[in-house]
């Protein structure tokens, strides 16, 4: 089972880039029986929303409100990937973190409980960062931490030379990161979904 | 500081189900609502309205907003409305989950830097209005209220929509007194239209809505009040 966690600030779009993935990886099916995606809700609020959004397209979702998983609700998250294992056993399993959780830690937790290892894929929203990157600085650096992918969404709503200036800010804070730009208003081109999945 | 919280809102919390969670300096308030299929389109334009009103209040207040979302669940189509407190998306989902035991409306708003109870406040105020235009639309009718005024004089309004404006909440109403009775009705309740001016016709008065007062109270508003809201009337 591979495992992607999909962190990123709370609005940077990570539901939308999960649902575009999914698709993704069932239609890269080989053989008879297409691939199995299995997908964790990590909402903060008590009342999931995204979890909704992602049954409403028809996907299966288990669902781990009201905290996070990287933190209060870790022993949920291992419990949750044990039954996922037991029940379906998928090929894949993404993981959509909450808005304010550290990936670093979700990915840390599976390793030393599981012994699984995991890819991190942060989103970061152009749009917003200038208005949260200071006053948010603690979350927004943490969220970089150890990716292995930073996509730069909403692309197509800021100009090109503030582009740039995030970029170089995201190469000082994560060097080691491959790094895309997305926007909403067209699909994850599928050689970007190809690194998202198998680096 | 201890806080002295009226005792109206445990019984809203719960009529509600309002919860709060808070991590990393993120307040996420959660509430939600039974609803009838027949209130999706109207939803929309209510839902859009509270956001915008919601975004307002954050930035009034200082706070930022992470993101706030609400989902509208049907038996084979939803609505997804969220903002993360600029402009206000929203995406009809058709084809979608038909084994849907209830219809229901889920609201999430996730904020840094403002006062968890004035923000649970908030959403209660929206969950309250969405439930009152519901009820609203599907009787097709308006809901009545007495207003009383310095004078101690009666008068019998219907309520015909809410406006969340600057932390507070206003009605437009109109005045019954031209009606005939309607002793016929379950409370107080008048749906026979057919016998009714248009509302073009009516004279539409502003009045705050006091929701603490049990069944509320409306209270006039002064012309500064009024001139405030004017933009927001006009574009109804």
């Amino acid at each position: 089972m591979k495992i992607l966690i999909l962190g990123g600030f709370l609005g940077s779009g990570k539901t939308s880039v999960l649902l575009q993935l999914a698709r993704y990886l069932v239609e890269q099916s080989t053989g008879d029986s297409p691939t199995r995606v299995a997908i964790i809700e990590n909402e903060i609020g008590q009342i999931g929303i995204d979890d909704k959004l992602l049954r409403s397209c028809g996907y299966t979702v288990t669902d781990i409100f009201s905290g996070c998983v990287c933190c209060s609700l870790n022993s949920d998250l291992i419990s949750g990937i044990q039954e996922i294992r037991k029940e379906t056993d998928p090929q894949w399993l993404v993981i959509e973190a909450t808005g304010v959780a550290f990936p670093d830690k979700i990915a840390e937790t599976l390793f030393k409980n599981l012994g699984l290892e995991s890819r991190i894929i942060t989103l970061v929203d152009a749009k917003r960062w200038q208005r949260i990157r200071i006053p948010l600085e603690n979350l927004i650096i943490g969220q970089l931490n150890d990716a292995h992918l930073i996509l730069l969404n909403k692309t197509d709503l800021v100009e090109e030379a503030e582009l740039l200036a995030i970029e170089s800010e995201l190469q000082e804070l994560n060097d080691a990161a491959r790094k895309f730009r997305i926007s909403g208003i067209r699909p994850i081109e599928a050689a970007i979904l190809q690194v998202m999945a198998h680096g | 500081m201890v806080k002295i919280i009226s005792s109206r809102k445990l019984t809203k919390r719960r009529q509600y189900q309002l919860q709060t969670t808070v991590h990393e300096g993120a307040l996420a308030v959660s509430g939600g609502l039974h609803l009838s299929e027949q209130s999706l389109s109207s939803m929309t334009e209510t839902l859009e309205n509270a956001l915008h009103n919601l975004n307002n209040w954050v930035l009034v207040n200082r706070g930022l907003v992470g993101h706030i979302k609400g989902f509208v669940q049907l038996s084979g189509k939803a609505l997804m409305v969220s903002t993360t407190g600029n402009e206000v998306n929203y995406q009809i989902i058709e084809n979608g989950e038909t084994d849907v035991k209830e219809n229901t409306l889920s609201l999430t708003a996730i904020v840094f830097g403002v006062d968890q109870l004035a923000l649970e406040e908030q959403l209660i105020m929206i969950l309250e209005s969405l439930e009152k235009e519901e009820k609203m639309m599907l009787k097709n009718e308006a809901v009545m209220i007495d207003y009383i005024d310095d004078e101690g004089v009666v008068y019998a309004m219907s309520i015909i929509k809410y406006v969340d404006f600057g932390g507070k909440r206003f009605v437009l109403a109109t005045e019954r007194t031209n009606h005939h009775t309607h002793h016929h009705h379950d409370e107080g309740v008048c749906n026979c239209h057919e016998h009714h001016e248009s509302l073009q016709d009516q004279h539409l008065y502003v009045f705050e809505w006091l929701s603490e007062v049990p069944g509320g109270k409306l209270i006039p508003v002064n012309d500064e009040t009024l001139e405030a809201l004017r933009s927001i009337l006009d574009a109804r």
